[in-house]
């Protein structure tokens, strides 16, 4: 009976500490929707600057997600299945922009695709300049989102069973028959759970875009524009509205995350 | 058929060390050892999963040892089987025949005729996670049947299995052979080796130590690994006195009559348990071999208890049926006198 009045008694402890951990998380939140009227929500919904920022932003962050997953997925197989010399070396390397300041990596990216790098300068033939473009603002969220698309994709092929994929050439399969209809399909939670970190972390960035990109503006340097210009009130709804959508988003993505898993 | 010279492979810490066998055409042939000996090193190395580090695989003569995995005719059903979990059952047979090109059509014929054969059409819409271990056996066979291979090789094909459908499958395997498909079946357990094979191998730590035809494998065991797996129980390194020549001596100290005369120096002795004779007293019976000895040791058998009887240091074998224990009151200490005909011992 002591015991579990001594189990009790902590388990209270630990819920108090975890309610402040969550009151933290949601009390800024529920703090800045709180303050803002759904008639601020309206104003700036039909503001074309912000609307037209939302859209850049998830567009950016979901083209840069779609193409880096299309180089690195097949990547992550390959460090999840084959034993070769400096894979450690090559995770840490993964993992880097994670632990990089944002605003560094901006100035890295910005070392590889300003003009007089080999990028830069194809870049300028090709008619555009990385800085202040799109393209720009996608290799700089993608930089810094892309660890956790490569994590989660590589436990998902470390999770396949390798019998499977060896059955798989044993019953006839070529290499990128086993790779597309065995392990990427086993996988595939994992790579869109990645992915919808990887789209989120993305277009969530500010640090390294801002460098590369204040024009055209991304939700999070617009924010950052308005409350330099303006002040918090001006700033606030556009945070709000970009919450939401973001929200929206996620949620989405998560239940067809859901949904596939249920299908395996 | 398939013919194996001299092979050398390894997979992490085991290795198959200079193994070579032969298997005909029809053959069930099975491959017996503990785990960790090698056995599914062996398959996933015919099946090119694994690669040749020396030596050779021939399939009709033609050496195959480089060739890729997908042009090795040989259909291999994993210990865990290895299903396909995110397909049905339909589409885990079909997968082999997608891999061909096949058609549609055929596709479908080819799986409505596999799955009658094993008994699971009305499985074919499910889920494997929905299925039971023996269906899930039948899945990976049918799987593996449509591939039509040279040689079905099965690792460990009953082990998951409980009694009755242990019973059932060894029929439908038996039943396969018959019709003549090449199966190379790997395990660990004796009387499943036994019960279908014609042509047995052991492997022990990574070498082939003996093969042949089953009964010869089991008549002539070449050393204790072997007889442990063929059911001789009492093996022994024996020396040959050559005034004694009918005879042989187990640690220079144990006399065992053979009741003729050898051909050939003897260097091994062994017999079964079950020819091992216990009594409370001495009995003069035909049996020429008799000693006094104590019971140090009583097991668990199938078919009753297994003494073991020590005499001078030598370790007897014996098998007793449970009403026999009873009746003769065995218990450990006891003192009690084993008996063998001499035409029990098996020399080697």
């Amino acid at each position: 009976m002591k015991t579990t009045g001594r189990i009790r008694t902590l388990d209270m402890v630990f819920a108090f500490l975890g309610g402040c951990v969550l009151l933290f998380i949601i009390a800024p939140l529920a703090g800045m929707f709180l303050k803002t009227s759904f008639m601020e929500i309206g104003e700036v919904a039909s503001d074309t600057q912000v609307s037209n920022s939302i859209w850049i932003t998830l567009a950016i962050s979901m083209s840069a997600t779609l193409l880096f997953a299309f180089l690195s997925v097949p990547f992550a197989w390959m460090l999840a299945r084959k034993k070769f010399r400096g894979r450690k070396l090559v995770n840490g390397i993964i993992d880097l922009p994670i632990v990089i300041p944002h605003t560094a990596a901006g100035i890295a990216i910005l070392g590889i695709v300003s003009r007089g790098t080999f990028l830069g300068e194809a870049a300028d033939k090709a008619g555009f300049s990385f800085v202040g473009h799109p393209l720009g603002i996608g290799l700089a969220m993608a930089f810094v989102s892309l660890p956790f698309l490569i994590n989660a994709a590589r436990d998902g092929f470390e999770a396949v069973p390798e019998r499977l994929e060896k059955a798989a050439l044993n019953l006839g399969a070529t290499p990128l028959k086993v790779f597309l209809t065995i392990s990427l399909p086993l996988a595939w939670r994992n790579i869109l759970s990645g992915g919808i970190m990887m789209f989120a972390r993305g277009m969530s960035e500010f640090g390294a875009v801002i460098i590369i990109a204040y024009h055209p503006m991304t939700t999070p340097v617009l924010i950052y524009d308005r409350f330099g210009a303006f002040g918090l009130s001006y700033a606030r709804p556009v945070a709000v509205l970009f919450i939401l959508v973001s929200l929206a988003f996620f949620i989405a993505l998560r239940f067809i995350s859901k949904r596939n898993q249920k299908d395996a | 058929m398939l013919k194996l010279e001299n092979l050398s492979a390894h997979a992490g810490q085991f290795c198959l060390k200079n193994l070579s066998l032969e298997i005909e055409k029809g053959d069930y042939f099975v491959l017996i050892g503990n785990s960790g000996a090698g056995k599914t090193i062996l398959l996933e190395v015919l099946t090119g999963l694994l690669p040749v580090l020396s030596g050779k695989i021939f399939l009709y003569q033609q050496d195959i040892s480089l060739h890729s995995i997908r042009q090795r005719p040989f259909g291999l059903v994993f210990q865990d089987l290895a299903i396909f979990p995110h397909l049905t059952v339909f589409q885990n047979i079909a997968y082999p025949l997608q891999q061909k090109k096949v058609s549609k059509q055929q596709i479908r014929l080819e799986v409505e005729f596999l799955s009658g054969k094993m008994d699971i059409q009305s499985l074919l819409k499910r889920m494997p996670s929905t299925l039971s271990g023996g269906e899930l056996q039948r899945v990976a066979l049918a799987r593996t049947l449509a591939l039509k291979p040279e040689i079905l090789l099965l690792d460990e094909p009953l082990s998951a299995l409980d009694t009755s459908l242990r019973s059932d499958l060894k029929q439908l395997l038996f039943s396969l052979n018959k019709e003549g498909q090449t199966i190379l079946h790997v395990t660990h357990d004796f009387e499943e080796a036994v019960s279908l094979s014609n042509k047995l191998a052991v492997i022990e730590k990574g070498e082939i130590v003996q093969w042949g035809r089953t009964e010869e494998v089991l008549q002539n065991p070449l050393n204790s690994f072997v007889a442990h797996f063929s059911g001789y129980r009492n093996f022994f390194r024996v020396q040959q006195n050559p005034e004694f020549s009918e005879s042989v001596f187990l640690n220079n100290k144990v006399k065992i009559e053979l009741g003729y005369k050898p051909e050939y120096p003897v260097s091994t002795a062994f017999m079964r348990s079950e020819d091992v004779l216990v009594s409370e007293s001495q009995i003069h019976s035909s049996a020429l071999n008799c000693f006094k000895g104590t019971i140090c040791g009583i097991y668990p058998h199938l078919h009753g208890k297994e003494l073991k009887i020590e005499h001078h240091g030598i370790y007897f074998y014996a098998l007793i049926s449970n009403k026999s224990c009873n009746s003769m009151a065995i218990a450990a200490g006891k003192e009690v006198w084993v008996s063998f005909k001499a035409n029990a011992v098996k020399i080697g």
